[in-house]
């Protein structure tokens, strides 16, 4: 009996060590799309995403398994699972910290999505096809450097491992290649050679509206937020009904269509600011707001249920245009009127204080008289009452 | 078969030395340090703490930490983790424990590996982080690596020292979720700022209970190993 060659005892062991991993990963992959199912109204999972992930594991396992076939020792498992880690961890930074981070990119820890990401836009499939490229690359080509190094004599071994070799570093490389030419768009990651121009266009729907104070619509992928959502905004909707410029319709719009201020932010303050998700716009005016931060479902209630919806309402009708950062003035009557002045400096979380203090015939007769001066930013601190 | 009948090549009795040295003298000491230290790889265990300081120091250089917010903890945890399961994997001994025949001076033996290293974890991470400014300070790096270099020592009396890593890499996969999430419990730590004695409290408990199970019980030995 001929002795089976080394690759191939090798071969099967990393199979047979691959596929308990990939059965976990998937096991997980359907525990989670299993619940997210059943509290699901619209849409289906995405499958791109498991897809990448499962030939990023892969490629793990390959180096994992490689280091150890080659460097037996004690230390090569946990530092495999370090150098995993630390790959993972840093080209998340370098995505964070670079505005063109091309081929940090390729890393399956590069983003965190949004709330509504694959709702009103077609999920990208651009940067998976290329992860699964890349990792499919490293994974193929590390198995087949294996055959290299464990060939021992045997020439058609050789020859077979130099081509599975050279079919993966060329998979890979054309992985960066394609990383290379990436442009990070308001919707996802746009890779040229591999974009479907048809995912540009928005996904057709009919929103689900609630009358309140005024007719409130979202998406009907957002249909169980909705009750909460109009309770959260009727009091803000009937404090402003008399006043100029006041909408009379509220809808939900994608967060990649509202201005955000989160350059200097980091990954898990996004959005925290005040008029980072909402618009007012046209005549009549109509109130977009983008739902990027949910209370999770279905408990719903907090002690602050939907505050930043809220927050994100206060600042489209009083801050200034365009999401941009407000001056004190206007800050101090957002925070009176969402009663939160703690957040704000000394100065004005007094002026805020003392407006708040005031009945709600008094402070609506104020801003009757005074909004459109505190919209372009012509009130001082000390003229608020 | 008795050891008469084992056959040696010629040789090879020249090498056996026929005066064993008195377990007094310092000079038989320092050998049984040696050896010991040689047999868990010790040297090699410095040699990937060192390597874990360089990553932290290129780590600040090229601003891979976030200077403030809740991912601060994230990769000096994460090196932190790597720190303790090298200490812990260093417990391993693929022939058992020979020092047994030492009798009370393996216990000093386990104790003191065990602590050395987590000194010198302790030591060239704060070294590594010198002259710059790594969140929570160097008392957060004693806090995290004793307190993770415990749950390692104590997986390594429990799963054995081969597999002891997976104790720190799963308490560091529970530690950046609960980063993540905004957790906060004194049992995860690098969770909590240095100054909050609670977490300080748990992680010391963690190591000395640690210590203590890998000095009087050593790292279990599996029938596989």
């Amino acid at each position: 009996m001929a002795a089976r060659p080394r690759w191939a005892t090798a071969l099967a062991s990393f199979a047979a060590t691959t596929i308990w991993t990939l059965a976990a990963f998937l096991g997980c992959v359907a525990v989670l799309y299993g619940a997210t199912a059943t509290r699901a109204s619209w849409g289906g999972p995405p499958w791109w995403p498991v897809a990448a992930g499962a030939a990023v594991l892969c490629a793990f396992c390959a180096l994992g398994f490689a280091a150890g076939l080659l460097l037996p020792g004690r230390f090569t498992a946990p530092l495999a699972a370090l150098v995993t880690f630390l790959v993972l961890i840093v080209a998340f930074r370098v995505v964070l910290n670079e505005s063109h981070p091309s081929f940090a990119l390729l890393s399956p820890m590069n983003s965190v999505p949004h709330g509504d990401a694959g709702v009103f836009f077609h999920y990208f499939s651009d940067l998976y096809i290329v992860q699964i490229m890349f990792f499919g690359g490293i994974a193929v080509a590390v198995l087949g450097g294996l055959g290299l190094a464990t060939a021992s004599g045997s020439r058609i071994v050789w020859r077979t491992a130099a081509v599975v070799t050279a079919l993966g570093l060329a998979a890979t490389c054309t992985g960066v290649g394609l990383a290379g030419t990436a442009r990070v768009e308001a919707n996802g990651v746009v890779i040229p050679a591999v974009h479907d121009a048809a995912s540009d266009r928005p996904i057709a729907y009919t929103p689900v509206c609630q009358q309140g104070a005024i007719p409130v619509c979202v998406h009907p992928a957002f249909r169980a937020y909705l009750p909460d959502l109009v309770a959260a905004l009727n009091p803000l909707i009937h404090q402003f009904a008399v006043l100029p410029g006041a909408p009379v319709r509220v809808e939900q719009v994608s967060s990649s269509t509202t201005p955000e201020l989160s350059v200097a932010l980091s990954a898990t303050e996004i959005d925290t600011l005040v008029g980072t998700s909402a618009t007012l716009t046209g005549d009549p005016p109509v109130l977009h707001l983008a739902l990027t931060e949910l209370p999770s479902q279905p408990e719903p209630p907090s002690s602050q249920p939907l505050a930043i919806e809220q927050a994100a309402f206060v600042d489209a009708f009083i801050g200034p245009a365009e999401g941009t950062l407000g001056d004190p003035a206007q800050a101090a009557i957002e925070a009176a009127l969402l009663h939160n002045a703690g957040s704000l400096p000394s100065p004005a979380a007094k002026a805020a204080n003392r407006f708040a203090a005031l009945a709600l015939d008094v402070q609506r007769a104020w801003l009757l008289k005074h909004l459109p001066a505190l919209r372009s930013g012509h009130i001082a601190l000390a003229q608020i009452p | 078969m008795t050891p008469d009948q084992v056959r040696t090549p010629a040789g090879a009795e020249s090498r056996i030395p026929h005066h064993l040295p008195s377990w007094g003298s310092a000079a038989a000491g320092s050998r049984l340090v040696r050896l010991y230290v040689a047999s868990r790889r010790v040297p090699v265990a410095l040699g990937a703490l060192v390597g874990c300081s360089l990553v932290l120091r290129a780590a600040l250089e090229w601003h891979w930490i976030p200077s403030g917010g809740p991912l601060t903890q994230q990769l000096p945890a994460l090196l932190e983790a790597g720190t303790a399961s090298v200490i812990a994997v260093s417990t391993y001994s693929p022939f058992g424990e020979p020092e047994r025949a030492t009798g009370r001076w393996l216990l000093y033996l386990r104790f003191g590996t065990a602590v050395a290293l987590t000194g010198m974890a302790v030591g060239l991470l704060s070294a590594g982080a010198a002259a710059t400014h790594l969140p929570g300070g160097s008392l957060d790096v004693v806090r995290n690596v004793a307190g993770i270099t415990g749950v390692g020592l104590i997986s390594a009396a429990v799963i054995g020292g081969r597999f002891s890593w997976i104790g720190p890499m799963a308490y560091l996969v529970l530690s950046e979720d609960a980063i993540l999430n905004a957790w906060r419990t004194p049992w995860i730590w690098p969770t909590t700022p240095s100054q909050d004695a609670g977490a300080a409290l748990c992680a010391a408990l963690v190591f000395v209970a640690g210590v203590a199970i890998i000095t009087a019980r050593g790292a279990r030995q599996r029938a596989a190993e």
